[in-house]
C-alpha cells in the first residue's frame, strides 16, 4: 500500500532515470570469447561512462542554452545592468516600459526594473546553486553510501527519508522556514535539509543496481577498497541520472524561493530577489502591472530552462533522441 | 485485508504520535519565546523579565519537556487542544473558523485540477506531432514553472482588474449571499489548481503512453473499436490508480492550507493560520494546526488506499 504512494511522490523523471542505467549495463558487457583486459574495468567503464554522457548530451545543445545564458546572467550580472538596482530616485518612481534610461521603467522607490531583475537571477542562480550543491553533495555521499554497505544504519536513514517525504515539500519547507526565521543563510539550510532526501534516495536505488554488476566485482578481485571503489568506479557510473535530477531540483529551489521570498521567509530587503520584487510589485498592480509581471516570467522562464535541461540529460534513454 | 486495514490504522497512529511529538520538542527547542514575541511591540518595560516568567508559569512552560507532553497528551485525550498563547482563544475554535473556506478552496481546486490534468493529459498524448499537442505541451511546461503567487497575480490582473468580471480578494461564507460567495472562490481556486493540474496531466501522459502499448488495447483497435471508445473503456480506466493517488496527495496538502494563495487572496484559511502560529511560536496553535493537518493528510491518503481496492479488484487477494 505503501509502495504507490511514495512511487506518486517520487517524480516521474527520477523513475525512468533510474531505469535506464541496467540497460547500459547491459550493453556495455564484453564480447564472448573476448580476453578479458581488467584495465576496462578501472578506466574503460568510468571515461566510456563519463564520454557517452558528454557525446550523447551535446546533440541537444539547442536546450542547453536558456538555462546557460540564465546562469551566465547570474554571474556576469553586475557588468551588465544598465543602472544601479539599489540606487533610489523617488521623483523617478513608478515609470512606465519604455522610459528613456529605464526600458522596463521603476518600482515604487523610482530603482531600475531591468536592473533589479538581472540582479534576481544573480540571486536565485546563487540560491539555486548552493541549496543544489549542499544538498546533492550530501544526499550523494549519504545515499551511495548506505546503498553499498547496507545494513542497520541503511535501514535508519531510509525510515527517516521516507517520513520527510511522507508530507509535502511545500508545506514542510514554509513551516521550516517560519520555525528558523527569514534570511538567505536560513533558506539554504531549510531547503538543503529537506532536499537531500532525494538525492539519497536515488543515489542509493542506482547503487542498489549497479553494486553486483562485473565492473565492481572485478575492481574488488583486484583489491580496491571500498572507498575506491565507490567514488571511482560506483560513483561516475550514477552521476548521469544525478546530474539530470540535480537539473530539475535547480528549478524546483528557485520557484520555491520565489514563493518563500513573496511571503517573506526568504531574501530580505533591499536584495533584488524575484519573490520579493512579486510582493512589492503586487500593491500597484493597477498602476503598473509591470512590476509583478516581469518578475513572474523572469522565475517562470528559468523554471522551464532548467526543466529544459533536466529533460535534455535525461533523453538518454529514449532512442529517438540520441 | 481486514488485518492490512487495522495494520494500516496502527501505523497511522503511530506516525500521527510521533509527529505530534516531533512538533512539540522542536518548537520548544528551536529559539524564540512566545511571550517575547508578543510584547516585542509593546512600550518598553510592558513585558519585563518577572512578568515574562509569571506568564510562562501559568502556561506551564517553565516543565520539563516530556512532563509537557504528558501532560499535552492526556488534555488530547479529553478533545482539548489547549488554547492559543496569543489570544487566549481555544485552539478548536480558531481550526474551527478557519476550515470551512480551506476545505472549500481545497475542494475547489481539486477538483479543477483533476478536469485540467484529464483534459491536457489526453490533448497531450493524443496531439504528439500536431500543433495543437505542441501548444498544450508548451502551455503545460508553461504551468509547471508559473510560481503560484505570480498566477494569483496574473490572474488578479486579466479577470480582476482588466476585465472586471470577479473579486479578487476576500472569502464569503457558502449560502450567504448568492452569487458572491462562489464568485469569489473562482480566482483563487483556479490558482490552486493550475500547478497540481499541470503535473497531473505530465503524469496521465506517460500512463496513457505505457497503457496505449498494451495488447488489450491493440486487440480492442482490431475489433474495430473507435479511438474514443478506446480511451473511454480502456485505456482511461487503467490510469485511474495514479490519478487517485495524486488527487488524494494534492488534496491532503490543500487540507492543511494553500498559504501563498491565502496570502495573494487574503483568503481566512488554515495554511496562513499555521505559519503565523509557527511566526509567533504559539505552542498549542502550532501543535494543534498540525495534528489537524497531519491527521487530514494520513486520513485522505487511506481512503484514497480503500479507493484502489474499489478500482482494482487485483489488489483485494493480496
Amino acid at each position: 500500500m505503501m509502495t504507490t504512494k511514495s512511487m506518486a511522490a517520487e517524480l516521474m523523471a527520477a523513475k525512468s532515470m533510474a531505469n535506464s542505467i541496467s540497460a547500459r549495463a547491459m550493453a556495455a558487457e564484453t564480447v564472448p570469447g573476448k580476453p578479458i583486459d581488467p584495465g576496462i574495468f578501472d578506466r574503460g567503464e568510468r571515461m566510456g561512462e563519463l564520454h557517452l554522457f558528454l557525446r550523447c548530451r551535446r546533440r541537444h545543445w539547442l536546450r542547453w542554452i536558456p538555462a546557460i545564458l540564465i546562469l551566465a546572467v547570474g554571474l556576469i550580472g553586475p557588468a551588465i545592468v544598465p543602472q544601479n538596482p539599489y540606487t533610489m530616485a523617488l521623483n523617478h518612481a513608478l515609470l512606465p516600459v519604455g522610459s528613456p534610461g529605464h526600458p522596463l521603467g521603476t518600482d515604487d522607490y523610482g530603482r531600475d526594473l531591468l536592473s533589479r531583475l538581472i540582479f534576481g537571477a544573480r540571486t536565485s542562480v546563487w540560491l539555486g546553486v548552493m541549496v543544489v550543491a549542499c544538498a546533492g553533495a550530501f544526499g550523494t555521499l549519504i545515499g551511495a553510501a548506505t546503498g553499498y554497505f547496507g545494513g542497520l544504519v541503511d535501514s535508519v536513514i531510509m525510515r527517516l527519508a521516507d517520513a520527510l517525504l511522507a508530507f509535502p515539500l511545500a508545506v514542510a519547507a514554509l513551516f521550516v522556514a517560519a520555525l528558523l526565521g527569514p534570511g538567505t543563510g536560513n533558506l539554504i539550510l531549510t531547503l538543503t535539509l529537506l532536499g537531500w532526501v532525494g538525492y539519497a534516495r536515488l543515489a542509493r536505488s542506482l547503487v542498489l543496481r549497479i553494486k553486483s554488476e562485473r565492473f565492481v566485482e572485478a575492481a574488488r578481485a583486484v583489491g580496491a577498497g571500498s572507498g575506491r571503489i565507490l567514488f571511482r568506479h560506483i560513483l561516475p557510473n550514477i552521476a548521469g541520472p544525478l546530474a539530470s535530477y540535480a537539473a530539475l531540483h535547480i528549478g524546483s529551489v528557485i520557484l520555491i524561493c520565489a514563493e518563500l521570498g513573496f511571503l517573506g521567509f526568504g531574501v530580505q530587503p533591499p536584495t533584488p530577489d524575484w519573490g520579493l520584487m512579486l510582493n512589492e510589485g503586487r500593491a500597484y498592480l493597477r498602476v503598473a502591472p509591470q512590476l509583478a509581471i516581469f518578475p513572474t516570467l523572469a522565475v517562470t522562464l528559468t523554471v522551464m530552462s532548467f526543466q529544459g535541461l533536466a529533460r535534455a540529460w535525461n533523453g538518454r534513454n529514449h532512442s529517438e533522441r540520441c | 485485508m481486514q488485518t492490512a486495514v487495522i495494520k494500516r490504522l496502527a501505523e497511522m497512529g503511530v506516525a500521527l504520535l510521533s509527529l505530534s511529538f516531533a512538533i512539540f520538542s522542536v518548537v520548544r527547542l528551536v529559539p524564540g519565546d512566545p511571550f517575547q514575541i508578543l510584547f516585542s511591540g509593546a512600550a518598553p518595560g510592558a513585558g519585563d523579565a518577572g512578568f515574562l516568567q509569571s506568564l510562562h508559569n501559568a502556561a506551564g512552560l517553565d516543565r520539563p519537556l516530556l512532563v509537557q507532553y504528558a501532560g499535552y497528551l492526556g488534555q488530547l485525550l479529553h478533545g482539548n487542544l489547549g488554547v492559543s498563547l496569543r489570544s487566549g482563544e481555544p485552539v478548536i475554535l480558531l481550526i474551527g473558523r478557519h476550515l470551512a473556506p480551506t476545505l472549500e478552496l481545497a475542494g475547489a481546486a481539486l477538483i479543477l485540477s483533476l478536469g485540467m490534468g484529464i483534459f491536457f493529459g489526453l490533448a497531450l498524448s493524443l496531439g504528439r506531432k500536431r500543433w495543437w499537442g505542441e501548444l498544450a505541451g508548451a502551455a503545460v511546461s508553461f504551468a509547471v514553472a508559473l510560481p503560484s503567487a505570480g498566477a494569483g497575480i496574473l490572474l488578479i490582473y486579466i479577470f480582476g482588474l482588466q476585465l472586471g468580471w470577479l473579486p479578487t480578494f476576500g472569502w464569503v461564507a457558502q449560502g450567504w449571499s448568492w452569487p458572491e460567495a462562489p464568485r469569489h472562490l473562482i480566482l483563487p481556486a483556479l490558482t490552486l489548481s493550475i500547478h497540481p493540474g499541470a503535473v497531473l496531466a505530465r503524469l496521465i501522459e506517460s500512463n496513457l503512453a505505457t497503457v496505449l502499448e498494451e495488447d488489450y488495447v491493440r486487440t480492442a483497435y482490431a475489433k474495430g473499436v473507435g479511438l474514443v471508445r478506446v480511451l473511454t473503456r480502456h485505456a482511461l480506466k487503467n490510469t485511474a490508480l495514479p490519478v487517485v493517488t495524486f488527487a488524494a496527495l494534492e488534496f491532503g496538502t490543500f487540507a492543511g492550507g494553500a498559504v501563498v494563495v491565502e496570502t495573494v487572496f487574503s483568503w481566512p484559511g488554515l495554511g496562513r493560520l499555521l505559519v503565523d502560529a509557527v511566526a509567533n511560536r504559539d505552542y498549542a496553535l502550532i501543535q494543534g494546526a498540525t495534528l489537524f493537518a497531519g491527521a487530514a493528510f494520513l486520513a485522505i491518503n487511506f481512503c484514497a488506499d480503500l479507493m484502489y481496492l474499489a478500482l482494482d479488484p487485483r489488489l483485494r487477494y493480496e
